[in-house]
């Protein structure tokens, strides 16, 4: 106990002030010293005011920690849930946030406060505006920071005019401020939302000054990440779609322009001659690439599962050669090699399906590159050398998923509840980016394809420029992911603090049942492997039917969170390590992707 | 999806509305002006709501020695501007109540509930306020916390936690509030503005089809046997595809082609007729269903259409399909089959626009065959086949069929829509099940392209 007895010299000044909880604490652990628990609740009570100094020293205090897990473990999860939030939060509010990433930071704080988060027992939330008076007592932010997150978390006057006093505008007022983050970024992306629809069911115009309208409007920062991705894509069209109607007659231009996008789209691309091999014109392949197949460029089901089997061989194929894609050779040939299927993937590239251990194509994303290079299914399929061409495109996209698969390969050989967390996906765009440039450097096939394709298809482009961010600074690699592309992710550590808070929470709950409530819950609940098998949220939402060793299990992993971040680590080194290496074998230099 | 929202989330109902009210004011003014009508209109405004009892249903209140007949388990998606309609629903169950031969459940997630949705046993209520249909819920209640009702697991998690709870040997699985037909996958524009079933508001997910063919297999893994009844009390839903990618879940499927009024199923009328007969079998309370909700609407007016499929009879209609559509889509019947598209009963109360990512752009089958038959003639091959495809659709594969008004243009609609787009193929209709084993597809690109060849 010597160094507890030391480590308690810097908590006096809280001493005092966590007495009247003593007492509790003491009734509930009776082989507590009377300095353990004063300890314990002096931690308690600093962390419950949302004290991000304290957050940060009891997580750095692990010799306690380590103590008190083994000691009670149910106490030690919920004050490491509620100092993982705190210092998350902390963490999350110190970055760089320009005034362009308000949607960003907003979604972000929306994730970590909210009912039932375990910041709200840090006196931050579920009223945003909480988090004003927290930043105001524990940070000293600019004044231009500080309205940053007044818009992030939407104040009322900074989204609505703040000039109306009547009751109506109270009462609006009033009705915002019981909203969470969440809720009124659902009301406003919604709204914003609802006027694109509108737009792109009805509207015709497609002129310069529509698209900067189209791009500008003060609404439409309030679109979600799926509303964004819509606003790009018309975009898109309504540029594409200009660009060819002015080289139309008259009377043909009639056809279409009475038509919305989608539909001009369409027609527009009927106008080209699709019979040159490899895709037509810049301006032809702009059209192709924005607008919807036609009937004979669709994927059947029967091709459809013909070029998955394909690809499953033809895209590892792809990956010899190089550093990142060896690993994931490596990791294939150790055990069962790579399902591919092909679907429509709900406006992502691709994903990783744990469930069937599958690697999820995007059908719309090789449909589009079908109708870019003037190719049917049938064309394509008749051709390997097509067909190898198609799976080098994917190919970096499939290292991505596929170190998503690793990921769950190693939790699952591990033993261990893994969340999936921005770590992650750090990982997996590393892997990805340094695919990329390997192949940028060595393959002029590779670079020739993603040269042609990156000006009709965002697919290539994004990867492009992931491989550029990456190459310009591993070091902010991962903060660029997490601010950048995957904010709407909660890090390790907010995802740890919550699924440890609810499982802790319900294990605490489960002490105060009768026997045999306890006893219908141990024998109906969902076991382990169901467990086991959830997302966070899904945890999060069915702690209170899980069996009670399966949330003893995912507790006691999740407090032991150095075996988490140890592998981060180690991804982020070996990420750089094989940056390096690449760098000394000829591929570029920091900052330069290959001309293209 | 129920009436008068028309594949409309619930902001974009708010948009509409604010939009059409002000005419082109697309301004950001607008803004300011909805959240104040939202309020007046009592949707999606987080208030106090007739709260369930928060007190976990033991097994000595509720449950019986031995197996009921029948377990009714419904999954209430109110978390959007339907929310009045989920308390009004289990208030009309709490008239009847769970007995000992049937037991009710519910899973109910409101737009208020911040996210904790309440898992109910649903008790008959005997308090002076039973028939206030906007009052408080009695029945016994679990707070789930967090839980996403546009999860297809958080349907099978509520499922298994009914059937632990109340075992029986049927059981009727009902999903409830806004659904869109085949469109869940892709959408016209493949933009991720897709519906499916059972949207949650607050979660920005829902269930797609295939997810929910999925959600029934493991149900069926969990309680051992498969969903008896599979209802969706929403919008659209009894579509072709729909219905052959979830057969192999449930013995009948019940829902409606067009879009179903806000009251959606009546519930005392269904739980009261089920208790009375409690021993009655799936196609009986297939039927039962599909009466009743006929019968509340009949005296309204309002036009509703109602169906229950048998889904051990798709694999014999899709051979039977495939049979007329290889008669049908030759060059000779083209413009009889165009022209019969134009005829046949549209869904969404008749829409007749744009293909748009989240438009059904439905059909009814049987209809578009007769026309077609007509069309070409009594004498023809396609008349003949058209007729044994009707008469399998009547006679055999839809159990039960009912519409309102009587003598009105839903008399023409015979229980299975289909997919017709107007311009532009959903790619992600390629990716069904029953465009693996059925021919519409093929069809369907035929008469888009009359290059195209059906194979």
């Amino acid at each position: 106990m010597t160094a507890l007895s030391l480590k308690i010299r810097g908590f006096r000044g809280l001493l005092a002030a966590a007495l009247s909880g003593f007492a509790v604490s003491c009734a509930c652990a009776a082989s507590l010293t009377w300095e353990e628990a004063a300890r314990i609740a002096a931690y308690d009570k600093a962390l419950s005011a949302g004290d991000p100094a304290i957050a940060e020293k009891f997580l750095k205090d692990t010799s306690f920690s380590d103590w008190l897990k083994l000691t009670d473990p149910v106490k030690a999860a919920l004050l490491l849930s509620k100092a993982q939030a705190v210092d998350d939060l902390a963490r999350l509010l110190d970055k760089p946030w320009r005034d362009e990433q308000e949607a960003e930071l907003s979604k972000a704080l929306s994730l970590r406060i909210d009912s039932g988060k375990p910041l709200v027992k840090a006196g931050i939330g579920p009223v945003p505006e909480t988090l004003l008076s927290w930043m105001a007592g524990y940070r000293s932010y600019s004044e231009h920071k500080t309205g940053l997150v007044r818009k992030a978390i939407r104040q009322f006057e900074t989204v609505f005019a703040a000039d109306k006093t009547d009751a109506d505008a109270l009462e609006n007022k009033r009705s915002w401020e019981n909203r969470t983050i969440r809720e009124r970024n659902i009301f406003l992306a919604e709204f914003a939302s609802g006027k694109l629809e509108k737009l792109i069911k009805y509207e015709t115009e497609t002129g310069k000054a529509f698209r900067e309208w189209v791009r500008n409007d003060d609404v439409f920062k309030y679109l979600d990440q799926a509303g964004r991705a819509r606003q790009e894509r018309y975009l898109t069209q309504l540029a594409a779609a200009d660009a060819a109607k002015s080289k139309l007659s008259a009377p043909r231009l009639d056809k279409i322009n009475d038509q919305p996008i989608e539909q001009q789209m369409y027609l527009l691309g009927g106008l080209f001659d699709k019979s040159k091999g490899g895709g037509g014109s810049l301006l032809e392949r702009k059209v192709d690439g924005a607008r919807q197949s036609k009937p004979g460029e669709t994927l059947s089901y029967q091709n459809n599962r013909l070029l998955a089997d394909m690809l499953r061989t033809a895209i590892p194929g792809e990956l010899k050669g190089s550093a990142a894609g060896g690993r994931i050779l490596q990791f294939y040939n150790s055990g069962a090699g790579p399902a591919v299927a092909i679907e429509s993937c709900q406006g992502c590239y691709a994903k990783y399906e744990p469930a069937g251990a599958r690697i999820v194509l995007d059908s719309e994303m090789i449909q589009q590159y079908l109708r870019v290079n003037n190719l049917t299914a049938e064309t394509l399929l008749s051709d390997k050398t097509r067909v190898a061409a198609l799976a080098g495109y994917l190919a970096p996209i499939f290292v991505h998923e596929a170190t998503h698969q690793m990921q769950h390969s190693w939790a699952d050989k591990a033993g261990i509840y893994k969340p999936y967390v921005q770590e992650d996906e750090i990982e997996a765009n590393s892997m990805e980016a340094l695919y990329t440039l390997e192949k940028l450097k060595k393959d002029p096939k590779f670079r020739g394809l993603f040269s042609k394709m990156r000006s009709s298809a965002s697919y290539a482009d994004q990867r492009l420029k992931l491989a550029q961010r990456f190459s310009r600074n591993p070091d902010d690699f991962s903060e660029n992911v997490r601010q950048l592309y995957y904010y709407g992710l909660p890090s390790f550590e907010a995802a740890s603090s919550q699924v440890l808070w609810a499982v802790s929470s319900e294990l605490k709950r489960r002490k105060g049942l009768k026997a045999d409530a306890r006893n219908e819950l141990e024998k109906t609940g969902a076991d382990i492997n169901e467990a086991m098998a959830m997302t966070a949220s899904e945890l999060i939402s069915s702690a209170a039917g899980i069996k009670t060793p399966a949330l003893l299990k995912i507790q006691e992993d999740l407090l032991h969170n150095a075996v988490y971040t140890g592998r981060y680590e180690d991804a982020s080194d070996r990420a750089v390590a094989m940056l390096g290496a690449a760098r000394g074998s000829g591929t570029p230099k920091t900052g330069a992707v290959p001309a293209l | 999806m129920k009436h008068g929202i028309l594949l409309m989330t619930l902001a974009a109902a708010i948009t509409a509305l604010i939009i059409n009210a002000e005419a082109q004011d697309l301004s950001f003014d607008g803004l300011q002006a909805g959240l104040a009508r939202i309020k007046s209109a009592g949707a999606a405004e987080p208030a106090p709501a007739p709260a369930p009892a928060l007190k976990t249903p033991t097994a000595a209140q509720s449950r019986p020695a031995a197996e009921r007949e029948w377990l009714v388990l419904v999954f209430m998606n109110g978390r959007n501007e339907l929310w009045q309609n989920a308390i009004k629903d289990v208030n009309e169950m709490e008239l009847i109540g769970s007995t000992d031969k049937v037991a009710v459940t519910v899973e109910l997630g409101l737009s208020q509930d911040r996210g904790d949705s309440s898992r109910l046993y649903i008790r008959k209520d005997t308090t002076a306020e039973a028939n206030n249909l906007a009052g408080k819920i009695v029945s016994p209640a679990v707070k789930v916390s967090g839980s996403d009702m546009g999860n297809w697991k958080h349907f099978v998690d509520f499922a298994r936690w009914s059937y632990r709870n109340y075992p029986a040997k049927k059981v009727l699985a009902v999903v409830w509030g806004h659904g869109s037909g085949r469109v869940d996958i892709g959408g016209a524009d493949n933009s991720g503005s897709e519906f499916g079933i059972s949207p949650d508001n607050l979660t920005r997910n829902f269930i797609r089809n295939r997810q929910m063919a999925r959600a029934l297999r493991e149900i069926e893994k969990s309680i051992g046997k498969k969903v008896s009844v599979y209802a969706s009390d929403t919008c659209l839903m009894q579509m072709a595809s729909v219905a052959y990618e979830i057969k192999d879940g449930a013995e009948l499927i019940v829902g409606s082609e067009e879009i179903t009024p806000f009251n959606g199923f009546p519930y005392s009328a269904i739980l009261r007729d089920l208790a009375a007969n409690p021993g009655m079998g799936p196609g009986a309370l297939s039927a039962m269903i599909v009466d009743d909700f006929s019968a509340s609407y009949s005296a309204t007016g309002a036009g509703t259409t109602i169906s229950a499929i048998k889904t051990s009879e798709l694999p014999e209609f899709v051979r039977l399909l495939n049979d007329w559509l290889r008669a049908a889509a030759v060059p000779a019947h083209r413009t009889n089959l165009l022209n019969a598209e134009r005829e046949t009963l549209s869904f969404e109360k008749g829409y007749n626009g744009n293909d748009t990512a989240d438009r059904t752009g439905s059909k009814d089958l049987y209809d578009f065959v007769d026309l077609a038959g007509k069309k070409a003639g009594r004498a023809s091959g396609l008349h003949a086949k058209g007729e044994v495809l009707k008469n399998f659709i009547t006679g055999r594969l839809v159990t039960r069929n009912k519409t309102t008004p009587p003598g009105g243009d839903y008399d023409r609609a015979k229980g299975l829509a289909i997919y017709f787009p107007k311009m532009i193929y959903d790619q992600s209709y390629d990716e069904t099940l029953f465009s693996r084993d059925s021919l519409w597809d093929d069809f369907l690109k035929w008469k888009l392209d009359r290059s195209y060849k059906v194979k």
